[in-house]
C-alpha cells in the first residue's frame, strides 16, 4: 500500500499541468493556492441547505467544508444561474451531482483537485476519432462478502487522473481512452487492475493480509526508525494487544511469553533473547524506553505501564542491535511509548483489571500429616535414641520439641509411658494446616487502573497517564501499593526544530508487617492458637541472634539474668515490627530533532533517571528480635544483680536506608535520509555518552519509640570493641550506626555509526559500527575499549520481475548479517589494577585499613559475541500466511568469570576471560488470517524458538569424580544448566542406595564414583519454546487463547522421599518415605532408601545415588493454556449514553490447562514445594471518552 | 554546531579516569601502610591441630563427623596419606588469610611500596622492612606444612618450595627449590628487615621483635639453638621498648574457677568459652597476632587433648580452665580426664607470645646447659599459671639437662595444647638425636567408656603434606611430596 502511496504523490505534480494544457485555460479560478495540498480524506461529508444560491458560491462552501479545490474555466459556468441544495451528510460526488443536474458541465475529482469542464463541442473529425478512442467507463467496487466500498480510488495509467466511488461503491467516468488500464485501490486491501470497457461490471477486492496493511512497517532501534522493507535485521514485533490483556503480572516483559520468537522467560537463565550468551555478565536483554536505557532489573519493569507502551520491538541480531554496543549481546528490547495525537478533541482512555491470584498450594507435595509424623517419631527414636541419648545436646541442635521433649522425658523417666502416651497420642490429633492458612496467607489479588489523556494541535500534542496498582500478596499484613504518572509533550517550533519531553514519575510503596513465614517443614502438630483463639508461644522456633538453636534450659538462665521475657510467639510477632519501602522513581526524556539541511537532521537525546528509596525497618520493643539483642548486649552476671543494659531496654529499634540512585545519557545524532531515483540512503552518526552514581546512606537508631519519633543514645565506641561479661557471652556490635556513601560510577563514552542503503526497493545493504569506553576495567586504557560492528544485506526476491508470475506469493525476503556485540561485566566485577576497599576493625592496626578486595588481572577484555543471523520473510496466498523463519549463530568469546590461576598465585580463581560459548539456533513466527468475514474472524499467530547452547571452552577444571561431575552444571561439550546423575543400582542388603558403574558393577561406598560412571541427563533451561494464540472475533465479542509450551529439557523431580536427619525434628518427610526400606529383603520391595539413624551411617552412605540418580530428572515439557481472554463491546448507542465512545469488558482466565510429559502430572513451572494457584480470574473494563 | 558543543562536554578525557567510590588503588605511601594496618595472617582449621601427638579423638562424635571439612580433619588426625580428593585443594593454600595469600600482598608491597608517592625513604623502608618480615613467617609457614622437617645433611637435596617473589595472577610456573633454599630465604628476609623495623606498638603490626623471634623459631626448627640464642636475647630486649602494655595474665586469678567474680576473671563460661576472655588486640601476652581459627559447633567434642597430655596437669594448673571436661551443653565429663578447648569461636592465637618467648629461652638455655637460668625462665611463666607452690621446677628436673629439655617440652604442651605449636615442635624433635623420642607416634580415638577404639601411627613422611593432584594439573613443574 505504502508503494502505492509513493508513486501517487510523485506523479501528482505533473499531473497539474497536464490537465490545464489539456483544457487550454484561458481564464484560471484558483481557489486555493498551489501549495496547500491538504490532507482531507476521501469521502469527506458535506452539508448544505442553500435555496437560490450563486453556483459558484455555492462551490466555495463546498471547499470551505472538504478542502478540495476546483479548477474551472470561469467562462463556463451559466451566469446568474441560481440553484437550489439540500444535502446531508452527502459525499463530494453526491453533492457534486446533485448541483450540477441540469447543468452542461462534467467533472472529475483527483486527489483533492475537482476539475469543472464544459463539454467541447468537438469537430467531426474529433467526434468520429473519440467515438472509437474514448469510451465512458462504469463499474462497481465491493468488498470480499459483496459489500460496496465507498471511496476505493480510482486511478489510470496511462492518462493520470483519479476518482472515488461512491456510496454504492460505482464509479462513472468518461471520456477514457479504450486502452487505459484503471487502477482501484483501497486501504487494507489488494490493489487491482482492469482493463478500460464500457462496464467493467462488479470488481471484487480482496483484504490484504499484511497486519498493519497501509502503514509503513518500522522498527524502532532506540536510535532511529527504520523501515522493515529496509533492513536486514532480526526485529521481532509481539501483539500488543494480548500483552494488554495479560493480567498475571503487571511487568511487560513477563507478559511477552509465546509472542516473540527467541524470547524465552522461563527456566534457570530467567529472561533470555536467544540463549544464554553469559555466565556471570549479565544475561537479561538490555531494555530501552523511549531511547534510553532503563535503569533497573527486568523485575523492576512493573515500573513501566503497559497501557502507555505504544510499541515494542525486540532485536536479535548484530544489525539490529550492535548499535547497543557492547550491551547488546543479550538483545535489546525497545520501548516506545505513547505520544499525543492532534485531534479535535481530548480523548480520554480508562483502562481497569481486578485479578484474583489465590493462595498457593502449600501441600502441593504432600508430606506426612501429624498422625503419621507423630507414628514416625515413635518408631524411630529407638533407632537413633543410642546415638543421640544426650537431650542437651539434641536440643542445642533441634532446640525443644514438644514431641523430642516428651520422647526424652519417658526413657530419662521423668514421665511414665501411659503419660508419654497421651501426650504424643494428642499431638498427632492436633493438625496446624488450618491455622497456617488463617493466620499466616491470604488471598493475593491486584487492581490495576489507568486513565489518560491525549490531545492536542499543530504546535503541541500531549499524552499523560495517571496509573495506580494494588497488590495484595499472599502474606497478611503487606500492603503494596504504586502510583503512576506520565507526562509525554510533543512540541513543532516551525517546520524545522520538534522536541519532546517525557516525565514518567512512580511511586512505589509497600508496608510489610512481621508476619512468621509458614515453613511447611516445622513439626505438623505445631498449633499456633489454643482452643480459645489465644496466640501460642512456640519458643523453638525463635533461635539465638547468631541463628544458633535457643534451647528452652538456656532461655530460662539469660530470661532470669536480663530480666527480659524471651518467649517468641509468632501471631503476636505479627504487629511488633514492620517495615517500609518507599521508592520514587523518575525517568525522563528530553529530545530535539532540528533539520539542518535537505534531509539531514540533527537529533538529541537526553535522558535522567532518578530514583530514590527510603527503607525504614522498625522494630518495636517487645519484638522478639528487638529483646534478643537487648539481651545479647545485657551484662548482668547472675539473676540478683542489676541488669546493665548497653542497649536500650526501653524502646525498639530504627534501621533506615536511603539508597539514590543518579543516571543520565546524553547522545547526538545527525541523520542524512536521502531517496533518489532507484535509492535509497540513510546514514547516521554520533556520540553518546552515560554515567550513573548510586548513593546510599543508612542509620541505626536505639530505643527508638515509634510513636514520638525519639531515640536514646547508645555507647557505640564501647559496643563496637565487645561487650564482655554479657549474657550470651561476649557481644561485638558488628559496623558503626551510620553508613552509606557514593557507590561505584559507572560511566561510557561511544561513538556510533550505521549505514542503510537500498536499491530498487530490492537490494539492501545495512552497516554499523560503534566503539563504547568505559571506566568498568579500572584506568587501564586498553582495557577501556570495545569496538564492535556488523554488516548484513537483505534481497527482497518478491519484488524481482521474474517472480511476479508466482502470484501466490506474496512476499519473499532474504536476510543475512553478521556482526558482532559485546557484554560489559559490572561495574568493579574486575580491574586490571589491585582494587582495594577500606575496612574497620577493632583488631586492625589503627582500627582500620585497607583489604585488596580483588586481585589485578591485566588481561581482561570485554565478553564479545558474533553473531551469524539468515532469515526469510515471507507471505502467501494473498497474505493469508505470513511469518518468518530465521536461524542464527552466536559464538560468544572471552566469557567474564572465574578464571582459575595456580592457587600458588595467592588466588585459585580470578575474574578473567575464562571460556567460549556457542548458540545456535532457529525463530519461526507465523501468522495467519483464518477465516475473514464482516461478522466473523478467526486469526492465528505462532512462534517456535529453538536453541541449542554450547560450552565450547572454560579455562577452569574438570569434574575429577563422579560426586563433583554430579554436582556440576557446567562442563565443556554440554549445554550450560546441565545436569548429570547417577546410573541408579536399586538397594543393597542394608537399605542403602548402590550407583551402577560403567562397567555393570554396583557399589553403595561413598567417594568411588568417577565421571566416567555419571549419566547425561540434559539440561534444564527449555531448549524449545513458544506459543500459540487463537483469536475469535464475532461481530463484538471477541475470544483469544494463548498456550505457551516449553521442551528439550530435564527438571528435578520435587519428590524426595529420603532423610538423613539422625533425630526426627522437622517435617521434611513426603508420603514416600513411609514405603522405605525397613528389614532387609525390602530391597526387592523398594527402591526408597532406609533411614539412617546416626550420622556414622549417613556419612558411610551416599544419598544422592538415589536421589540424584535418573529416575529423579523427568522430561520438562509441557504445554499449558496460560490465558484465555473474552472480551465484548458493548454497541455505541449504548456508549453514547454515556457520553462515550466505546466500552468494553474482559474476562480472563489464566493457567487453565497443563499437558506434561513427565508422567507424575509435576507442573514443570513449580519444581519447589509449594505451587502458585491455578486458574485464576481476572476482570477487566476498558473505556474511551 | 549544537552537536560539536555538547559533545565537546562529554569527549574531555578526564571523563572515564575516575576511579569509582568505595574503593581505590594503591597510589601513595601511606595506601601501603593501610594496606599493611588491615592485614593479618590466620589460619582456619590448622592441620598441625589435629596431628599433635597431645590430642585424642572421642567416639561417637568422632566418627559423626561428616562434610568436606570434617572429613579432612578425620584424614589429618589418621595420618593418612591423602588429605584431599583429586579434585580438592589444600585448604592450607585456599585459605583466605592464610599465608599463600599474604604472600601475594606483601610480594605487593615489597614490589611497589619503593615506587609510591609522597612518603620519605624512611617510611617506605620501614613498609618495606615489615611486608619482607611478613613474607618470612608466610615461607616459614609454608616450610612447615609442605616439606620435610628440616635436617642439614640433607637439606640440600630435599624439595623445598616454590620461590614466590611476585604478585600476578597470570603466573604459571612453580618450581620447588631444595629446603636449604627455602630457609635461607626465610632467613634473609628476616635479617634484611631487621635495620628498619622499629618497637613494637601494635599486636598486628610486625616490629623488630616480631623479626628477632622468628629467627629464633627458624634457627630452632633447624635445630641450630646456637643460633637461635642471639636472636631470643635481642627479642627480650625489644620487650622493654614497648609503647603498648606487655606481660602475662596472673591465671591464677583471672582463670581460678573457684572465684568467678575475682576483678579481671575470664570467666563465667557461657557453655560456648569464657565470656571475657581478652581479644587479641589487646592480649597482653601477644606480640603478633596469628589466629588459629575453628569455629565448628559439630567438631567441638571430637578432639580433645589425649590422657597423657591430661596427667602433665597438677591440679592447680589453672591452664586447665581453658578447657573444659564436658560435652557441649552438658555437665557429663569426658572419661580419662580428657578435655577440649573452652572457646572456639574466635580461635586462638598462634604467633609470637609472651609465654612462649620464656619458653624458648628455657629450651635454648637448658640445651645450652644453663640450667639455672632456663628454671627462672620457667618459673617466671609457671608463677602465673599454677597456684600455690606447684609452679616450682622440681629440683631433680632442675638439675638434670635432659630432664629439664624435657619438662620444658612438656611445659610447651602444657602452654600450647590443641593450638596445632606441638607440631611445629614435633617436626623438629624429629629430627634431634636426643630428643626424638619426645614424640608420640601413635594417635588414638577413644570411646565414651575411656576404652581405646582405634590406634594411628605417624610414619615419617607424613610429616609433609601432600599437594594433591589438582594442585599439580595447575601448576607447571611442581613435584609432589611423596
Amino acid at each position: 500500500m505504502y508503494r502505492i502511496y509513493t508513486i501517487c504523490t510523485a506523479v501528482s505534480k505533473p499531473l497539474y499541468s497536464k490537465i490545464m494544457l489539456i483544457m487550454r485555460l484561458t481564464t484560471v479560478i484558483l481557489l486555493a493556492s498551489l501549495l496547500q495540498v491538504s490532507a482531507a480524506t476521501f469521502g469527506q461529508k458535506v452539508t448544505l441547505n442553500k435555496k437560490n444560491a450563486p453556483l459558484e458560491s455555492v462551490l466555495r462552501e463546498i471547499r470551505t467544508q472538504t478542502g478540495y479545490d476546483f479548477f474551472y474555466d470561469a467562462k463556463i459556468l451559466p451566469k446568474d444561474k441560481k440553484i437550489d441544495v439540500a444535502v446531508k451528510d452527502a459525499t463530494i460526488d453526491e453533492v457534486l451531482r446533485s448541483i450540477l443536474t441540469g447543468i452542461p458541465l462534467s467533472y472529475t475529482i483527483d486527489g483533492t483537485i475537482i476539475s469543472i469542464k464544459k463539454p467541447e463541442e468537438p469537430s467531426f473529425i474529433e467526434r468520429l476519432r473519440s467515438r472509437f478512442a474514448e469510451i465512458d467507463v462504469r463499474g462497481r467496487v465491493v468488498d470480499e462478502n459483496g459489500n460496496p466500498m465507498q471511496g476505493a480510488s480510482i486511478s489510470f495509467k496511462i492518462n493520470p487522473r483519479k476518482a472515488v466511488t461512491n456510496e454504492k461503491g460505482e464509479f462513472y467516468l468518461q471520456g477514457i481512452d479504450e486502452k487505459e488500464i484503471i487502477i482501484i485501490v483501497f486501504v487494507g486491501y489488494e490493489p487491482i487492475e482492469v482493463a478500460a470497457k464500457r462496464d467493467i461490471g462488479t470488481i471484487r477486492l480482496v483484504p490484504s493480509n499484511k497486519e498493519l496493511s497501509g502503514v509503513e512497517v518500522k522498527y524502532n532501534t532506540g536510535y532511529q526508525q527504520v523501515s522493515r522493507d529496509r533492513s536486514a535485521g532480526s526485529f521481532a514485533k509481539p501483539d500488543l494487544k494480548v500483552i494488554l490483556n495479560r493480567t498475571s503480572t503487571p511487568n511487560i516483559i513477563t507478559r511477552l511469553e509465546g509472542l516473540v520468537p527467541g524470547l524465552t522467560t522461563r527456566g534457570p537463565a530467567g529472561v533470555l533473547v536467544r540463549g544464554q550468551s553469559s555466565l556471570n555478565a549479565g544475561t537479561a536483554p538490555l531494555i530501552v524506553i523511549d531511547g534510553i536505557e532503563f535503569d533497573g532489573t527486568i523485575d523492576q519493569l512493573t515500573r513501566l505501564n503497559a497501557q502507555d507502551v505504544e510499541d515494542i520491538n525486540i532485536l536479535k541480531d548484530a544489525t539490529s542491535a550492535s548499535i547497543w554496543g557492547a550491551k547488546a549481546a543479550n538483545g535489546v528490547i525497545v520501548i516506545t511509548t505513547k505520544k499525543g495525537k492532534a485531534g479535535d478533541k481530548l480523548k480520554i482512555d480508562y483502562d481497569g483489571y481486578f485479578a484474583f491470584q489465590g493462595r498457593p498450594d502449600l501441600d502441593y507435595v504432600q508430606r506426612l500429616n501429624s498422625k503419621q509424623f507423630i507414628s514416625v517419631a515413635r518408631e524411630l527414636f529407638p533407632q537413633y535414641y543410642p546415638t543421640n541419648s544426650r537431650y542437651t545436646g539434641v536440643t542445642s541442635v533441634f532446640n525443644s520439641l514438644p514431641h523430642l521433649q516428651i520422647q526424652y522425658d519417658l526413657v530419662r523417666k521423668k514421665i511414665t509411658q501411659a503419660q508419654a502416651d497421651f501426650k504424643l497420642d494428642s499431638l498427632a490429633n492436633l493438625s496446624n494446616t488450618n491455622q497456617i492458612a488463617d493466620l499466616f496467607v491470604r488471598d493475593a489479588s491486584s487492581l490495576n487502573q489507568t486513565i489518560s489523556v491525549s490531545g492536542g494541535g499543530k504546535a503541541h500534542t500531549f499524552y499523560g497517564s495517571l496509573n495506580h496498582i494494588g497488590t495484595q500478596n499472599n502474606t497478611p499484613g503487606t500492603q503494596n501499593n504504586q502510583y503512576k504518572i506520565n507526562l509525554n509533550n510533543n512540541f513543532v517550533f516551525g517546520k524545522r526544530i520538534t522536541a519532546s519531553v517525557n516525565a514518567d514519575l512512580t511511586n512505589s510503596v509497600v508496608r510489610t508487617g512481621n508476619t512468621y513465614n509458614p515453613s511447611r517443614t516445622i513439626v505438623p502438630y505445631q498449633m499456633f492458637q489454643d482452643a480459645y483463639g489465644d496466640p501460642l508461644n512456640v519458643n523453638y522456633l525463635g533461635s539465638l541472634p547468631n541463628g544458633n538453636a535457643f534451647p528452652d534450659s538456656l532461655r530460662t538462665i539469660y530470661q532470669s539474668r536480663s530480666r527480659l521475657d524471651l518467649n517468641y510467639n509468632p501471631v503476636l510477632e505479627q504487629d511488633r515490627a514492620y517495615s517500609t519501602i518507599n521508592g520514587l522513581y523518575a525517568r525522563l526524556v528530553g529530545s530535539v530533532k532540528v533539520n539542518i539541511l535537505k534531509g539531514l537532521d540533527f537529533q538529541g537525546t537526553y535522558g535522567y533517571n532518578v530514583s530514590n528509596v527510603n527503607t525504614r525497618d522498625v522494630l518495636n520493643e517487645n519484638s522478639y528480635a528487638m529483646r534478643m539483642q537487648v539481651m545479647q548486649f545485657t551484662v548482668a552476671a547472675n539473676p540478683t544483680v542489676t541488669p546493665v543494659y548497653n542497649i536500650p531496654a526501653i524502646g525498639g529499634r530504627l534501621n533506615t536506608s536511603t539508597n539514590t540512585s543518579n543516571a543520565w545519557t546524553l547522545r547526538n545524532q545527525l541523520v542524512y535520509n536521502r531517496d533518489w531515483n532507484k535509492h535509497q540512503l540513510s546514514i547516521m552518526a554520533g556520540q553518546q555518552a552515560t554515567s550513573s552514581t548510586p548513593v546510599s546512606t543508612t542509620a541505626v537508631y536505639y530505643g527508638w519509640d515509634d510513636q514520638l519519633q525519639t531515640s536514646r543514645p547508645v555507647d557505640l565506641a564501647r559496643l563496637a570493641a565487645g561487650v564482655t561479661g554479657a549474657i550470651a557471652g561476649t557481644a561485638t556490635l558488628a559496623g558503626n550506626n551510620v553508613g552509606g556513601g557514593e557507590g561505584r560510577v559507572a560511566r561510557t563514552t561511544s561513538y556510533f555509526a550505521n549505514l542503510g542503503y537500498t536499491f530498487d526497493r530490492k537490494y539492501t545493504l545495512n552497516a554499523s559500527w560503534r566503539i563504547d569506553e568505559s571506566n568498568l576495567f579500572g584506568r587501564d586504557k586498553s582495557a577501556q575499549n570495545r569496538p564492535v560492528y556488523s554488516i548484513g544485506g537483505k534481497w527482497a526476491l518478491g519484488r524481482e520481475n521474474f517472480m511476479k508470475p508466482v502470484n501466490w506469493l506474496d512476499q519473499l525476503d532474504f536476510r543475512l548479517t553478521y556482526g558482532i556485540t559485546g557484554n560489559a561485566p559490572t561495574v568493579g566485577a574486575a580491574a586490571s589494577y589491585d582494587i582495594l576497599t577500606a575496612s574497620n576493625d577493632v583488631n586492625y592496626v589503627t582500627g582500620a585499613g585497607f583489604l585488596l578486595s580483588s586481585p589485578a588481572n591485566s588481561k581482561l577484555t570485554w565478553e564479545g559475541t558474533k553473531v551469524f543471523n539468515g532469515g526469510i520473510d515471507f507471505a502467501i496466498f494473498k497474505n493469508r500466511l505470513s511469518g518468518s523463519i530465521e536461524g542464527y549463530i552466536k559464538k560468544t568469546q572471552d566469557l567474564i568469570g572465574d578464571l582459575s590461576t595456580s592457587p600458588f598465585t595467592g588466588y585459585e580463581f580470578v575474574t578473567g576471560n575464562y571460556g567460549n560459548l556457542e548458540n545456535k539456533g532457529i525463530d519461526i513466527g507465523l501468522n495467519s488470517n483464518n477465516i475473514r468475514t464482516r461478522d466473523f474472524t478467526w486469526s492465528s499467530g505462532f512462534t517456535f524458538s529453538y536453541n541449542k547452547n554450547k560450552l565450547t571452552q572454560l579455562r577452569g577444571n574438570a569434574p575429577a569424580t563422579g560426586a563433583a561431575l554430579v554436582s556440576t552444571n557446567r562442563l565443556v561439550g554440554y549445554p550450560l544448566n546441565t545436569r548429570f546423575a547417577y546410573n541408579y543400582g536399586g538397594l543393597n542388603s542394608v537399605g542403602d542406595p548402590q550407583f551402577i558403574r560403567a562397567d555393570g558393577s554396583t557399589s553403595a561406598a561413598i567417594n568411588v564414583a568417577t565421571p566416567d560412571d555419571i549419566l547425561y541427563m540434559g539440561t534444564s533451561q527449555p531448549v524449545w519454546s513458544g506459543g500459540l494464540q487463537n483469536s475469535f472475533r464475532y461481530k463484538s465479542i471477541e475470544l483469544s487463547a494463548s498456550i505457551i509450551y516449553n521442551g528439550g529439557y530435564v527438571v528435578r523431580s520435587n519428590v524426595n522421599p529420603t532423610t538423613n536427619e539422625q533425630v526426627i525434628a522437622t517435617n521434611n518427610l513426603q508420603l514416600g518415605f513411609l514405603d522405605r526400606w525397613k528389614v532387609p529383603g525390602d530391597e526387592l520391595r523398594t527402591d526408597i532408601p532406609r533411614f539412617a539413624p546416626s550420622a556414622a551411617i549417613a556419612n558411610a552412605r551416599n544419598l544422592s545415588y538415589y536421589i540424584s540418580s535418573q529416575q529423579f530428572f523427568l522430561d520438562g515439557a509441557y504445554a499449558k493454556l496460560r490465558d484465555v481472554t473474552l472480551a465484548y463491546s458493548l454497541p455505541q448507542t449504548v456508549a453514547k449514553h454515556i457520553n462515550a465512545q466505546a466500552i468494553s469488558f474482559r474476562i480472563q482466565v489464566n493457567n487453565i490447562l497443563l499437558w506434561t510429559a513427565n508422567g507424575q502430572g509435576m507442573d514443570p513451572e513449580f519444581t519447589g514445594t509449594i505451587r502458585d494457584a491455578q486458574g485464576t480470574v481476572s476482570l477487566g473494563a476498558h473505556i474511551t471518552f | 554546531m549544537l552537536f560539536s558543543i555538547l559533545s565537546q562536554f562529554s569527549c574531555k578525557k578526564e571523563f572515564l579516569e575516575i576511579i569509582p567510590k568505595g574503593q581505590t588503588i594503591a597510589i601513595t605511601t601511606g595506601d601501603y601502610e593501610k594496606i599493611l594496618n588491615a592485614n593479618y595472617i590466620a589460619t582456619s582449621f590448622e592441620p598441625g591441630v589435629y596431628r599433635g601427638d597431645e590430642m585424642a579423638g572421642l567416639n561417637p562424635f568422632f566418627n559423626n563427623l561428616s562434610g568436606a571439612v570434617l572429613l579432612r580433619q578425620q584424614r589429618l588426625f589418621r595420618y593418612e596419606d591423602r588429605v584431599y580428593d583429586n579434585d580438592q585443594l589444600p585448604n592450607e593454600i585456599t585459605n583466605v588469610n592464610g599465608y599463600i595469600r599474604k604472600l601475594y600482598l606483601f610480594n605487593k608491597v615489597i614490589n611497589e611500596v619503593m615506587d609510591s608517592k609522597a612518603g620519605t625513604e624512611g617510611q617506605k623502608l620501614a613498609l618495606l622492612a615489615e611486608a619482607k618480615v611478613g613474607r618470612a613467617i608466610c615461607n616459614f609457614m609454608f616450610l612447615s606444612d609442605f616439606t620435610k622437617p628440616y635436617n642439614a645433611t640433607t637439606a640440600g637435596t630435599d624439595l623445598g618450595i616454590p620461590n614466590l617473589t611476585s604478585a600476578d595472577v597470570n603466573q604459571k610456573d612453580f618450581e620447588r627449590g631444595t629446603l636449604q633454599e627455602g630457609y635461607n630465604l626465610v632467613i634473609k628476609d628476616l635479617t634484611d628487615a631487621l635495620p628498619n623495623l622499629g618497637a613494637i606498638t601494635h599486636r598486628r603490626k610486625i616490629s623488630k621483635l616480631v623479626a628477632e623471634f622468628y629467627l629464633s623459631r627458624v634457627h630452632m626448627a633447624m635445630n641450630n639453638y646456637t643460633a637461635a640464642r642471639p636472636h631470643i636475647d635481642a627479642a627480650f630486649i625489644e620487650i622493654a621498648k614497648t609503647t603498648i602494655p606487655l606481660g602475662f595474665y596472673d591465671y591464677t586469678i583471672v582463670l581460678n574457677p573457684d572465684n568467678q567474680t575475682a576483678p579481671g576473671s575470664w570467666f563465667p563460661d557461657s557453655g560456648f568459652g569464657l565470656d571475657n576472655e581478652p581479644l587479641a588486640a589487646n592480649n597482653t601476652e601477644v606480640i603478633y597476632n596469628i589466629t588459629a581459627g575453628w569455629r565448628q559447633l559439630s567438631a567441638i567434642d571430637a578432639f580433645v587433648f589425649s590422657p597423657q597430655t591430661a596427667s602433665l596437669y597438677t591440679s592447680t594448673d589453672r591452664r586447665l580452665s581453658l578447657f573444659t571436661p564436658f560435652q557441649i551443653n552438658t555437665t557429663s565429663p569426658k572419661p580419662l580426664g580428657m578435655r577440649r578447648r573452652a572457646s572456639f569461636f574466635d580461635g586462638v592465637n598462634v604467633g609470637p607470645s609472651l609465654p612462649d618467648m620464656y619458653l624458648m629461652r628455657a629450651e635454648i638455655k637448658a640445651r645450652a646447659n644453663d640450667l639455672a637460668g632456663a628454671v627462672a625462665d620457667l618459673e617466671v611463666l609457671r608463677a602465673k599459671r599454677i597456684a600455690g607452690t606447684a609452679f616450682k621446677v622440681p629440683a631433680n628436673v632442675g638439675s638434670d639437662q635432659q630432664a629439664l629439655v624435657r619438662f620444658i617440652l612438656d611445659e610447651r604442651i602444657r602452654e600450647f595444647a590443641i593450638t596445632g605449636l606441638r607440631w611445629l615442635d614435633m617436626r623438629r624433635l624429629s629430627q634431634d638425636p636426643i630428643y626424638n623420642n619426645h614424640v608420640d607416634y601413635t594417635h588414638e580415638i577413644y570411646n565414651a567408656n575411656g576404652t581405646v577404639a582405634s590406634t594411628y601411627q605417624l610414619k615419617p613422611e607424613r610429616f609433609v603434606l601432600k599437594f594433591g593432584e589438582r594442585m599439580l594439573n595447575e601448576s607447571n613443574g611442581l613435584i609432589d611430596n611423596p
